[in-house]
Parts: C-alpha cells; sequence; structure tokens
C-alpha cells in the first residue's frame, strides 16, 4: 500500500527522469501566476494613488505607464506558459505512461491478468492516464493551482498584516469554516462518485450493445428495444437522482460560503472604513487591502479545492503504481536454453498435474498425467467443460498447475523462459484473432520492415492461401479490416484458418495447439483442412480439440478427458474396442450418418 | 460561421438537450444572468463606495456598503442554484443524449445500421467528442456564450453613460469626446487583430484534429485491441506485444510533435492575445483617469468605466473564442442531432399480420437476386421458392453459399435488390415490421444475449411468463443448471455489466434457443444452433428437435450433415443459387453437392 506522499514523490521522480525541462517551465508560471494576481490588485490601487495626489496629468500618466509596463511582462509570461504548459504533461502521459501501461497490460502474467480483480485494477490505471485532469496529468496541473495559492496566501497575508494583524486572523478562520464545509461536500461526492460509476458502466455496456450488428439482429427480431431502452432509461433515472443530490451537497457548500463571505465583506469594510475615518488610512491603501482580502480569500478556495482533487490524483497513480507492480510471467528472467532452440518437435508431458483457479476450491484438472510423444499428433475430447481449454492453457504455460509437473522435452516449464518457449509454439483457439493490419504482418506478427518477404509467402504458399492472395492487387500488403485501411478485405472463415496455419508455419513451431480450429467450416472444407493439417504438421507434435470426432482419424493417440480426468487412452480403434465414454460418444455422433433403409 | 446560422445552431442544439425537461432553459438563462451582472453589480458599487470615501461621507458610505453587500449576497445565492442545476444538467445532458443515441440505433433499419458509415460516424463523434468537447460541454460553451454577451451589453451602457458625461470647463483633448472617440478606435483595432489571430488559430486547430483523424483511430484501434482481456493468450503466445507496441509507437510519434507544435503555436497566440488585450486596457485608464483629473468625473468612477471597458474587451473576445469553439463541437456534435433526428424504421409497411392459431404462414421467394449494399458480388441469384406450412427444410451449402443472407432477407434485415418475397401471398414489405417479426423464433449463428437478468433475456423483456419460462429451459436442458445459480432465473449474464455468471458456449446457445422457444412464434429459424455444443449434448438437442418445432414451420442451417435427416426437405445453395432440392434420399441419390457434402463426414463414421 502507498501512502499519498510516496505516490506524490513517485510521480515527480518519473516525470524529472524523463525530462527535467517540465519543471522549470512549471516554476516560472507558478511565480508568474502569482504576480499576475498580485497585479491584479495593485493596477487599480495605484492608479488611484496617482489620481489622489493628483500630481498633474504626466505624473499620473507615466505611473500609469510603468505599472502597465510590469503587468504586461508578467501577465503575457503568464499566459503563454499556462498555454504552454498545459501541453508538456499530456505529453509526458501519453509519450510514456499509456505506453508503458499498454505494454505491461500486453507482458504480465496470464493468470493474474485474467483474475477479475486484476481487469478491474487495470480498469483503474487506464482511468489515471486517460485525462488531462485525473491521475497523472492532474497531479501536474494541480500542483501549478497548489504552489501559486501557497504563494499567494502568504503574500498577501504579509499585505494585510500590515493594515491589522487580526484581519488574518479571522481571514484564516472563515477559510478554515470555509475549508470543513467544502471537504465535507466533496466526500459526499467521492462516496456518491461509485454508485455513479456504476450506472456509467452500465451505459457504456448498452451504448455498445448498440453498435454489435449480431446483437442487432436479435434486437430487431426479437423487438428487444424497448426492453434495453427502459433499462437504460431507469439508469439514467437513477444517474440523475445521485447528480441532484451531489449538486444539492455542494450548493449547501456554496450557501455557507457566501454567508462567511457576507461576514468577511462586512467586518472588513467596517473596519478599514473606521480607519480612514480617523484617517489612519488613504482610499487606494483602502482599495489595496480590499483586494488583498478577497484574493486571499479565493486563493484559499483554490488550495481547498486543488488539495482535495489531487488528493484524488495521487490515488489513481497509486492504482498505476499497483497496476505496475503486477508481476511478468514466471521465468521472464531466465537465460534461453540452448537445448530448445534445436530444429525438432516437442515432447509434453504432464505427470500428476492438477489445476484449480487461485481461490477457487473446484478442481478443473485432477491428477492428469499424459505424454504428446514428439511429432504425433494427439487429439483431446470430451464434452462442453471438462477441462479441455484449461490444458491446452497449462501447455502454453498461461496457467500454472496447482500440483504435479509439465515438462518440455524433459525440461520442466517453470524452468524455461516464456519468451524462448513461446518462439516454439503456435495456437490456434476457436475465435483466430487477426490485426487489422497487412496479411504479411498478420502472418510474421512483426511490423513490415522486420518481415522475411520470402519466408511469409513460403508459408502462404504451404498453408494454401496463396491463390487467394495472388488476386488481390496489393498481395499480401492488403490490409484486413476496416479499421485501419478502407480498402481492407474480410477473409471467411476457412481462409482465416489458413492464415492461422500460415503464422504458425512462419514462425516454424515445434507444437501446435489447435482449439476447435473448423467448429465454422462446412464438411467439405473441414475435410480439407485437416487434410491440410495432417500433411502441413508432419513430424510436429500437435494437439486438437474438436468436437466432431471424425478427426480423430487423423490423430495417433485420442485423450478422453471427463470432469477433470483422462478417463481414456488409445488410438481410435483401441477406444471403440474399449467399448467407454468415447466409443458411446462417438456412437452417438454417428448414429446420424448410418444409412437406414427408409434414407435409401 | 455567420451569426444567423450560428443563432440557429444554438436552438436546434437547446432544442435537443432541452427535450422533456424545459427548465434547462429557465437555469441557463438565470444563471447567465445573474453570472453577468454580479461584476458589474461590484464595479458600480465600489465606484459609489470610493466616492463616498473621497469626500468623507463615512455613513452614507456604510449605508451604501450593506446595500452592497445584502444584493451581491442575493444575487451570488440565486447565481449559485444557477450554477449547480446547470453543472447536474450538464453530466444529465450527456447522459440523455447517449441514452437516445443508443435508442435510435437500437429501432433504425438493420441494413443502414449495419453500413459502416453511420455507425463510424457515431463511434468517429463519441472519440472526437472526448477531446474536443462532449454535449455537456457544449451547454456550458452556450452558458459563457449567453454570459459574455450580456456583459459586453452591461459595458455599452456604461460606457453610453460615460459619453453622456457634461463637459468640464477645461478643454483639452481628454475632456473632448474625440479622448472616447480614439480610445473606442483602438479598441476596435485590437478587436479586428485579436479576431484575426483567433481565426487563424482555429483554422489551425481544425487542420490540426483533421490531420490527425487516422493517426487517432489506429491509436484508438490499437489501444481496444492491447486491452482486449480475450486476446491475451493470442498476444502472448504470437509475441504480439511487440508488434502492437511499435504500431503504437508510430501512430504517437505521427501525432506527437503535431501537438507539441500546435502548443507552441498557440501558447504564442495566447501570449499575442494578452498584449493586445493590455493596449486597450491601459489606454482606457489613462483617458478615464485623466478625465477624472481634469474633474469631468469623481475618481471612483474611473475604476467603474474603466473597468468596464476592460471587461467589454475581454468578454467580446470570450464571446468570439467561444463562438468558434461552439462552431467546433457543433460540427461535431451535428452528427449526433442528424443521428437522432433521421427517421426510425424506414420500413414502409403498416399492414398488421393476420394473427393465425393454425400456423398457416406461407413464406415465398419470387426471383430473389441480391448483392450486400455498395457491391456487385451477387450473394444470391434468382431464388424462387416456397417453405409450405409445417414443413421442416434444411438449407444447406458450403460457407459462402449463401444460407444466411437468405435468412437476412426473409427476417427483413435487408431487402432484395431484385424480386420480392411475400408471406401469404402478400410482399412481406406490406408489413408493419414490429408485427412482421411476431412470425419468427430465431436462433442466429451469432446469436446475442445481454448481460441482463436470464429470464428477461428469454422473455425477450421485464413481463415474464413463469410458466412458459421454465418449460422452455427444460427443452434445452438447462432447469438443473439454472437451480444452481445464485439468483437462480433473475440471475444476470455474464460481468460486463456489472457482476453476473458466465455462460460457456454450449449454456449461451441453449439460452438462445430458449429464448427462441418462449417466443412460441409459428416460423422457426436455427442458425447452427449446435456448433458450440459437445457431441452429446447436441445429440440432446437434435432428439428434441422435432417436438421443438412441432406444428411449426421451421428452417434449420446446419454444417453437420447428419441433422439434415431430421428434415422433410434438402435445399442446397450453390453460389447464391438453388442447386439441389429434395429429401435426404433423393439427393443422396443424385450424386450431386449433398451427396458429397454428406459423404465426406460420413466416411469417418462408417
Amino acid at each position: 500500500m502507498y501512502s499519498l506522499w510516496s505516490n506524490y514523490i513517485y510521480i515527480h521522480r518519473e516525470l524529472w527522469h524523463y525530462s527535467k525541462k517540465p519543471f522549470l517551465f512549471q516554476a516560472l508560471e507558478i511565480v508568474s501566476q502569482v504576480l499576475t494576481g498580485f497585479f491584479g490588485i495593485l493596477l487599480p490601487a495605484g492608479i488611484l494613488l496617482f489620481l489622489e495626489q493628483s500630481s498633474g496629468f504626466s505624473g499620473f500618466a507615466l505611473g500609469t505607464l510603468v505599472l502597465f509596463l510590469c503587468y504586461a511582462v508578467v501577465f503575457v509570461s503568464h499566459t503563454f506558459l499556462q498555454s504552454r504548459n498545459a501541453w508538456q504533461y499530456t505529453e509526458f502521459r501519453t509519450g510514456f505512461f499509456t505506453r508503458r501501461l499498454l505494454c505491461h497490460f500486453m507482458q504480465i502474467d496470464y493468470a493474474v491478468l485474467t483474475e477479475p480483480k486484476t481487469l478491474q485494477l487495470a480498469e483503474k490505471a487506464v482511468g489515471a492516464t486517460c485525462s488531462n485532469w485525473v491521475g497523472v496529468e492532474g497531479m501536474f496541473r494541480y500542483d501549478v493551482t497548489i504552489y501559486s495559492s501557497f504563494l499567494g496566501l502568504i503574500l498577501y497575508a504579509g499585505l494585510i498584516g500590515t493594515v491589522h494583524p487580526a484581519i488574518i486572523l479571522l481571514l484564516l478562520v472563515l477559510s478554515v469554516l470555509q475549508f470543513l464545509s467544502y471537504r465535507r461536500a466533496a466526500s459526499y461526492e467521492v462516496r456518491r462518485r461509485d454508485d455513479l460509476s456504476e450506472i456509467e458502466v452500465s451505459q457504456r455496456y448498452f451504448q455498445k450493445q448498440s453498435y454489435n450488428t449480431s446483437a442487432g439482429k436479435d434486437i430487431r427480431l426479437y423487438q428487444l428495444n424497448g426492453w434495453l431502452d427502459g433499462v437504460y432509461r431507469q439508469l439514467n433515472k437513477r444517474y440523475q437522482k445521485i447528480l441532484f443530490r451531489i449538486r444539492s451537497a455542494y450548493f449547501a457548500n456554496d450557501l455557507l460560503t457566501l454567508t462567511l463571505q457576507l461576514l468577511r465583506d462586512g467586518i472588513c469594510y467596517g473596519f478599514l472604513i473606521y480607519r480612514l475615518s480617523h484617517g489612519t488610512m488613504t482610499v487606494s491603501g483602502f482599495v489595496l487591502a480590499l483586494g488583498a482580502v478577497s484574493g486571499f480569500s479565493s486563493y484559499f478556495n483554490e488550495i481547498t479545492a486543488a488539495l482535495s482533487k489531487s488528493v484524488l490524483c495521487l490515488e489513481q497513480i497509486r492504482w498505476l503504481r499497483e497496476f505496475f507492480d503486477l508481476p511478468f510471467p514466471a521465468g521472464h528472467t531466465l537465460p534461453f536454453r540452448p537445448e530448445l532452440a534445436e530444429e525438432k518437435p516437442l515432447e509434453i508431458c504432464f505427470s500428476h498435474v492438477s489445476f484449480s483457479h487461485p481461490g477457487g476450491d473446484k478442481r478443473i484438472l485432477d491428477d492428469v498425467s499424459f505424454t504428446l510423444h514428439a511429432g504425433e499428433h494427439t487429439a483431446l475430447v470430451g464434452i462442453n467443460g471438462a477441462g479441455k481449454s484449461t490444458i491446452v492453457k497449462l501447455i502454453c504455460g498461461l496457467y500454472q498447475p496447482t500440483e504435479g509437473n509439465i515438462t518440455i522435452n524433459g525440461i520442466p516449464l517453470g524452468s524455461l523462459n516464456p519468451a524462448q518457449y513461446y518462439k516454439a509454439i503456435a495456437a490456434v483457439f476457436q475465435d483466430p484473432f487477426a490485426l487489422s493490419f497487412s496479411i504479411a504482418e498478420n502472418v510474421s506478427c512483426s511490423p513490415l520492415e522486420e518481415t522475411d518477404r520470402n519466408r511469409c509467402r513460403e508459408a502462404l504458399i504451404r498453408a494454401g492461401l496463396l491463390e487467394k492472395i495472388a488476386s488481390l492487387p496489393q498481395k499480401e500488403e492488403t490490409y484486413l479490416g476496416k479499421d485501419m485501411a478502407d480498402d481492407g478485405i474480410t477473409l471467411s472463415g476457412g481462409e482465416m484458418q489458413k492464415l492461422m496455419m500460415a503464422r504458425a508455419l512462419y514462425k516454424n513451431c515445434h507444437l501446435l495447439l489447435l482449439d476447435e480450429p473448423t467448429a465454422a467450416l462446412d464438411a467439405i472444407s473441414e475435410n480439407k483442412m485437416y487434410e491440410t493439417y495432417s500433411t502441413l504438421l508432419k513430424n510436429k507434435t500437435a494437439l486438437f480439440i474438436s468436437h466432431r470426432l471424425a478427426s480423430t482419424r487423423f490423430c495417433d493417440t485420442i485423450l478422453f478427458l471427463e470432469n477433470g480426468k483422462i478417463k481414456e487412452c488409445g488410438t481410435h480403434d483401441e477406444l471403440i474396442a474399449l467399448g467407454g465414454s468415447y466409443a458411446h460418444m462417438f456412437e452417438v455422433q454417428s448414429q446420424y450418418y448410418q444409412e437406414t433403409e427408409e434414407d435409401i | 460561421m455567420k451569426m444567423k446560422e450560428r443563432f440557429h445552431a444554438i436552438c436546434r442544439f437547446l432544442t435537443m438537450v432541452s427535450q422533456g425537461n424545459h427548465r434547462v432553459l429557465f437555469w441557463l438563462l438565470g444563471s447567465a444572468f445573474a453570472a453577468a451582472t454580479l461584476p458589474y453589480l461590484s464595479l458600480f458599487f465600489s465606484a459609489r463606495i470610493l466616492n463616498l470615501l473621497l469626500a468623507k461621507s463615512y455613513r452614507a458610505c456604510l449605508y451604501t456598503v450593506v446595500v452592497f453587500l445584502l444584493t451581491q449576497y442575493g444575487l451570488g445565492l440565486f447565481e449559485k442554484i444557477c450554477r449547480q442545476y446547470l453543472d447536474g444538467q450538464k453530466e444529465l445532458c450527456l447522459a440523455r443524449t447517449e441514452q437516445k443515441i443508443t435508442a435510435k440505433a437500437l429501432e433504425l433499419e438493420f441494413e443502414k445500421f449495419e453500413k459502416t458509415e453511420t455507425m463510424d460516424a457515431i463511434r468517429r463523434t463519441n472519440v472526437s467528442s472526448m477531446g474536443s468537447g462532449n454535449v455537456g460541454d457544449q451547454l456550458i460553451v452556450i452558458h459563457t456564450l449567453i454570459t459574455s454577451l450580456l456583459s459586453v451589453l452591461y459595458a455599452l451602457f456604461f460606457l453610453l453613460r460615460l459619453f453622456l458625461l457634461p463637459d468640464s470647463s477645461r478643454n483639452n483633448f481628454f475632456t473632448s469626446s474625440f479622448s472616447m472617440l480614439a480610445l473606442l478606435l483602438l479598441c476596435g483595432v485590437q478587436l479586428a487583430l485579436s479576431s484575426r489571430i483567433n481565426r487563424r488559430s482555429t483554422q489551425k486547430k481544425i487542420e490540426l484534429n483533421q490531420g490527425n483523424d487516422h493517426s487517432n483511430s489506429v491509436a484508438n484501434y490499437l489501444v481496444n485491441v492491447m486491452l482486449e482481456e480475450r486476446r491475451a493468450d493470442d498476444i502472448r503466445i504470437g509475441h504480439l506485444d511487440h508488434f502492437l507496441d511499435v504500431q503504437f509507437g508510430k501512430a504517437m510519434e505521427h501525432f506527437l510533435p503535431m501537438y507539441l507544435d500546435f502548443a507552441r503555436f498557440s501558447a504564442i497566440t495566447d501570449g499575442k492575445n494578452a498584449l493586445l488585450s493590455l493596449l486597450s486596457n491601459f489606454a482606457a485608464y489613462l483617458v478615464i483617469g485623466a478625465r477624472a483629473l481634469y474633474g469631468v468625473l469623481p475618481i471612483g468612477d474611473v475604476l467603474l468605466y474603466a473597468g468596464s471597458v476592460t471587461r467589454a474587451m475581454s468578454d467580446l473576445q470570450t464571446f468570439l473564442a467561444t463562438g468558434s469553439e461552439f462552431d467546433y463541437i457543433n460540427s461535431y456534435l451535428s452528427t449526433y442531432e442528424d443521428f437522432i433526428a433521421q427517421p426510425s424504421m424506414a420500413y414502409d409497411g403498416t399492414l398488421p399480420i393476420e394473427k393465425r392459431d393454425d400456423g398457416q404462414y406461407e413464406f415465398a421467394f419470387h426471383d430473389v437476386s441480391f448483392s450486400y449494399p455498395g457491391t456487385n458480388i451477387p450473394v444470391l441469384e434468382h431464388v424462387t421458392l416456397s417453405f409450405a406450412v409445417g414443413e421442416k427444410t434444411a438449407l444447406v451449402g458450403r460457407n459462402g453459399a449463401g444460407k444466411t443472407t437468405l435468412i437476412k432477407l426473409l427476417c427483413r434485415l435487408y431487402e432484395p435488390t431484385s424480386g420480392y418475397i411475400t408471406l401469404n401471398g402478400i410482399d412481406i414489405r406490406k408489413y408493419s415490421y414490429k408485427e412482421y417479426t411476431q412470425a419468427f423464433s430465431v436462433v442466429f449463428q451469432d446469436f446475442h444475449l445481454f448481460s441482463l437478468p436470464l429470464d428477461e433475456n428469454i422473455a425477450a423483456g421485464t413481463e415474464i411468463d413463469e410458466a412458459a419460462l421454465q418449460s422452455s429451459l427444460a427443452k434445452v436442458g438447462l432447469t438443473d443448471r439454472v437451480q444452481q445459480l445464485p439468483q437462480g432465473v433473475r440471475t444476470r449474464l455474464y460481468n460486463n455489466n456489472g457482476s453476473g455468471v458466465d455462460l460457456s458456449g454450449g449454456e449461451a446457445q441453449r439460452t438462445a434457443i430458449a429464448r427462441a422457444l418462449y417466443k412460441d412464434a409459428p416460423f422457426v429459424i436455427l442458425d447452427e444452433p449446435t456448433a458450440a455444443l459437445d457431441p452429446i449434448a447436441e445429440a440432446e438437442i437434435y432428439k428434441q428437435f422435432s417436438q421443438m418445432t412441432a406444428g411449426k414451420t421451421a428452417v434449420y442451417i446446419s454444417h453437420r450433415m447428419s441433422s439434415c435427416k431430421f428434415c422433410d426437405r434438402i435445399i442446397v445453395l450453390d453460389h447464391g443459387r438453388i442447386a439441389e432440392d429434395g429429401t435426404h434420399g433423393t439427393l443422396l441419390a443424385n450424386h450431386g453437392i449433398y451427396a458429397n457434402l454428406y459423404e465426406t463426414q460420413a466416411q469417418y463414421y462408417t
């Protein structure tokens, strides 16, 4: 748990490492801001003084000119600095923190990432870097207000002290009251903001749904708009209620502020007029003193508001730091193992592996042992929820087993650097993930300039995508999707699978994991895909997950998973002969393909 | 933008945000009035107080102070009430507009809705309004606009009084009207100069934003991809983090220098404006001070009149700058207004559909061809077919043969490019769309459930028929699962709208089927309903298939040929045309596409 103060130090240290110039400009802005305020009250008092003394027009004109020249220097430089500096913090936020945050999100340990509380923390961390007046950037912006108000307070207190020290005391008492009242309203807002952000999550949700075209079809055919809009309107009503409660709390604060101000002005006017009537003060002194009094109060208000807001920013910075503290995957610092770099298929061995999600007591995998022999194709079969995808995640090293060991070519998975391991494996999940970049970049997973074009073409040819690519005017530089390029193309389900295959081939991986890759394909495409797989993946270790048991025919071994345990293991014929769960499942599926009398 | 156009734009905007809430206008005007009056109140009374002090009439002065402070207190309170209300409205207007846009998107014609331009425009507006000002900000901009205008009027009133003051005995440049005219002239020159400066900076701002549109959307896309939890596994295994970071870096490299450049430019612009404003400020004090020196007006009034000039100048500048800010935000926000204002359902039909208990709804395609809007590639060509009442039809074909498109046309999500579709002999376009949809229970391949309570998802609304709910849950085999849920049927699905339960792919699919069953419409369409189910669960659904569709007309799309055997009729689509039409037996005997598809799959099971 980081203290506010340590967060303050942290963010300033980070800026210091990033660039030192902002500090100089910030200091200049603070000084010019105080001076501008000061000249703002000095100016009318000074002019009155010149008029009062009636030293003739030239004296008046000269005095006014000098005053204005000084004012011009501070005012113009303040305006310039304020406008300029606003960007230096934005640059720091977007150029440094946003990028760092995104990288960290992509690199932290997967098991940690998928915990709900990590995602919440990540959302908060994103919140700390998302706009001008919050988190990282907000901190620096409020810094300026706090420091200049503080300097201003000292300056004005000095001025007022020359009239009568008791007035400082009065102002301090009133200001403290004011501060307490503001804090009450602000803390009420903070409390209710949680309710509001809960509603905002829902509002965002409904907005997102309205853009979703697959939702759009269901919405129209089931006439869901009334229902969804009704819920949305209810949300907005609740939102309105809370908002107005917050505004009322602030109005209570306003009421007190104005009353205190009335009190303050009454006393000050009275006292100053009394001094004037006794000849111990000039009218220009009166104007200056009044200016200082109201300047003191407004600085105090500003510092109050800025302090409570910068506390919120520091809180957000704490989330950011906690997010950056999330661990990288274990082993990310380990040296690369030369054994793994050899060009040979991998052998994966599970021995007595159990797995349950952190904090969850349900065992998803229970004492699972099996070996994926080097160069063999294995099918993993089981009903929904049997734990198939968990096995894939474990093989990928995304999850760590709760008990038991996984070895890769005899090396414990835990002692491999994931960066090296990921070079050797590839996975194709149910919904293939293509980026809205060029086809070549999607194959190489690297920027175009780092892509080996020949290797890329080779991979596309072998995956059977050449025909498609050759038909495109920009060949493999054609973009996918419309996000980046207006002329981006959409690949069909089968083509997408081939693209993923090309990606795996480009990588020259030694282990391929396929999680339901053909679910969306028609029978002929599916069949072709499997034939392609079995030739392309010759001499590579591969694990197939599929609901279509036909695919198991292409595999050397079948693992049948039930309730987190390997129940059966063997070739298709062995398992059919065994007459167990696999045989039953196969029976169920194949009965629809048995030719019966009536069919013919 | 011309004054008149801007006025209309303001009216349009206010009409949009004040719909169903006219009090917004009252508080907006009240707050602007009070905010404009308060500074002049203080200037006016301060001058009087100073004059009384200089004349040493302290008692009268005290009296004036009391009047001043109390008036200020009252008006101040009024201003605060208005302002707090307005600040609340600022966020509410945004929330309400977003709700209206969402509501509109939900009821827009599907074809229009799916058009990328329509939704892209809204998305882009969302993104840009985050940076340049949203609906709520615009409300405050209008507030500033009115306040500064009123404030300028006050200043004019005081300056007019200054003009009308009698000349004193001493006659020189300062006591004559020439000095005032010179002052006015200077103010005019200053305004002209600064508005030229501002025009250039606004121009540059617009250029900057337009120049960054692409990088902005690239960066947005990348951020969304990088923060997509569902893709975290792909990113790690594919080592995509490096690639994405490099691309993000490129986008940043493109726009950071541009923004920094603009920052320098606007800092200099602001500095120039500040310097200019001091010129008239100085001249005002000089001229008016001199007038006081020569006895045209009391010394205390110098602060009032010179203050008025200063305020008038700064308020005029504010007025002009806010005006262009308004135009700028408006250029984005008008996308919202246009979006909300467009007609909801351009479906012309008004006919109600016949309510029939016997489910006698017969649909027929008459020489229907279709290509997606903006493309020339025919997806369907000259399709003529009719779905006989009570018949179960399987729609078969390779990927991309046009199966799902045919369903979309039938559901009127798209209109045929040529040809027409009839229901009981009447063109479906003549029916009211809302009525028309009642004829269908559809489960699309990419069905969608909402992160709201399970029962509302199935009942498609908040009114729930408990018995029908339970029976449809039972039919898809979800009864046990639902009982285990923390709040039973009231449990919220998914976690993206507050906490709920996650459904597996298979469970979600069954829920979608349950929704179709609950609706109990005469025409059932199932588009790959078992794709995510394991063989056992799939077989269960198959078993119930005929029970689920008993007494109804049904169309079934599946890549698993085995399921076609349940159907009375099989239609094979190939490249947008009907290639084969018959029963499982006749088509197998034909040795055509169907036979090929079937045998490809069946070979593994024999």
